[in-house]
This record gives structure tokens, C-alpha cells and sequence, in this order.
């Protein structure tokens, strides 16, 4: 197989590859699990004493 | 000294405690940290746009304790000599949110890996549960905010606490990245990028647990209480989501 036909190919699975599937559209639900990252807290006070 | 609790003849008293006195300051500062956050999303996507409807909720574990910086004249005086320790406490910032979300799905409407960004806006309700521990000397010879000896002795070793899970409902909005990959249909794996930026938290007024060892007053007829605020709050975060399409 020649360099030329070689690429070709790959491109063609890679193309397969990223349009596989039907559109997606529509309604979905979804759930997220992860990590949050806060910055340094400043608390401020007052009171009437 | 203008508590009549403490010093109800006025004792030591000119005319200072003829005026209500100017408020107590302080500030407390806090390391950030890494938590959980975990989310539920309903959204509909007609075409490359995409909108949702998000909740969030994520717990921030300070658990550290802070010494307090205090600001105002009169309990910086007080910190020379009748404060023996004023520390404040968070242990953690509990929120749960809710975002209406817009999106862009970039790429081909059949990509199987779908790059996307939005931005979103919405409410969270905030709880802080936040400690502070003022306690006075126990020598009362240490103790100057009093010439007398007696309300020295009165004074000394009494506490100031407050322990309390402080509320609030702060508005914010957050900016959105991410990368949906179809593992089958109808399922689509993806990770999560988020900015989230919120308002002032300003909790509602709140009674001290022990105000120099008594209920939480100055014997003046109007109860004492104390408020917390911080600047904003915001979080990164990222995550895994898995969406079911219908």
C-alpha cells in the first residue's frame, strides 16, 4: 500500500470514527461528580457590643 | 464598661457610654480548599445550542482555625490587655445551587466528540458554619479597660462565643467548557470545566451563644448580635457527567 493510499485510509477511519452515531438532539438528563476547588476564605465580623 | 450587666453603677464612666458605641470589626482568614461537588442537569438541545437547567451542590471543608484580626479602636485596646486569645473557626460552606444554562456544541451535529463552552446564571443558598471564641484574662491585674478592681474581677476570665451555622442566598453566574464523547447511544460520557463567581454572603443577625459569660446583651433593653460576611465566594470545578439522551 502506498504512503499516499496509506493516509487516505486513516483519514477515512479518523472520519468514520468522528461522525459515528446519529445527532444529538433532544431532551437529556444528565448527573456531574467531581471536584471543587475554593479559594482562600476572608470572614468578616461585626456586631453591637 | 458600658455594660450594665457587668458595670451597672457605670463605674469608671464619664460621658462615653452616653452614645450607642461604634461597632466591633473583625476578620478571620481561611486557606482554600478541595471538596466534592455533584450535580443534577434536565437540558434540551434543539440544534448547537444547548440549554439546561443545573443543580449543584458542593461542601468546602475549612476545618482550620484562624486568629482574629481585629479593626476597630476600642477592641484593639482591649486585644493590649483584657483579650487573652480571639480566634474564629470555619468548618465548612455548604451550598446548593441552581443554574439556567446556555451552551454551544461545536462540531458536526453526528461528532462523535463534541467540544462545547456556555455560561450560566443563577442562586445558591449558602451555609457557614463559623465559630469565634473571645476569652478574657484571669489575672484581673492584666485587665486595664477597668481602674476598679472589682469589675476587673468581674471581667476576668469571662467569654465571648458564637457558634452557628450562618445563612444566606447569594446570586452568581459561572462559565462553562467542556468535551461530551457518545460512548452508545443513548449515552454520552464528558468532563466538565467550570467557573462559578457569586455575590456577597452577608448572614442575617445572630444572637452570641455567651456574651463575657451572660446571655447576649449589655442590659440596655436591645440585644447584642453579630453578623458575618465575606467578600464573595467562587469555586473552580471539574468532573465526569453522564448524560442519557431521550
Amino acid at each position: 500500500m502506498s504512503g499516499r493510499l496509506r493516509f487516505m485510509v486513516v483519514l477515512a477511519v479518523l472520519a468514520g470514527s468522528a461522525t459515528a452515531g446519529k445527532a444529538q438532539t433532544g431532551l437529556y438528563v444528565q448527573m456531574d461528580m467531581g471536584l471543587s476547588v475554593a479559594p482562600p476564605l476572608t470572614v468578616e465580623g461585626t456586631d453591637n457590643d | 464598661m458600658c455594660s450594665l450587666i457587668i458595670n451597672p453603677l457605670g463605674v469608671d464612666v464619664t460621658d462615653q457610654c452616653d452614645d450607642p458605641p461604634p461597632p466591633t470589626f473583625w476578620t478571620n482568614s481561611f486557606g482554600g480548599t478541595t471538596d466534592i461537588q455533584s450535580g443534577l442537569t434536565v437540558g434540551y438541545a434543539p440544534g448547537p445550542i444547548r440549554i439546561e437547567g443545573e443543580y449543584v451542590h458542593r461542601m468546602s471543608s475549612y476545618t482550620d482555625r484562624s486568629d482574629i484580626a481585629i479593626f476597630d479602636d476600642v477592641t484593639i485596646d482591649k486585644q493590649e490587655q483584657e483579650i487573652e486569645l480571639a480566634i474564629g473557626r470555619v468548618e465548612d460552606l455548604r451550598s446548593h445551587h441552581v443554574f439556567a444554562n446556555v451552551y454551544y456544541d461545536f462540531g458536526a451535529a453526528m461528532a462523535k466528540w463534541t467540544p462545547y463552552v456556555g455560561a450560566g446564571v443563577g442562586m445558591g443558598r449558602s451555609a457557614l458554619g463559623y465559630g469565634t471564641v473571645w476569652k478574657r484574662n484571669d489575672d484581673p491585674a492584666r485587665i486595664a479597660t477597668f481602674v476598679d478592681p472589682t469589675l476587673r474581677a468581674k471581667l476576668a476570665g469571662t467569654t465571648t462565643i458564637g457558634d452557628a451555622r450562618l445563612t444566606d442566598v447569594v446570586v452568581g453566574y459561572q462559565l462553562l467548557g467542556g468535551l461530551d464523547y457518545r460512548l452508545r447511544d443513548p449515552l454520552t460520557l464528558g468532563i466538565k470545566i467550570r467557573w462559578a463567581r457569586f455575590g456577597e454572603f452577608m448572614s442575617d443577625p445572630v444572637l452570641w451563644d455567651q456574651l463575657r459569660s451572660h446571655e447576649s446583651s449589655v442590659g440596655r433593653g436591645e440585644a447584642v448580635v453579630y453578623r458575618i460576611a465575606t467578600d464573595g465566594t467562587g469555586f473552580w470545578g471539574v468532573g465526569l457527567n453522564l448524560k442519557y439522551w431521550f
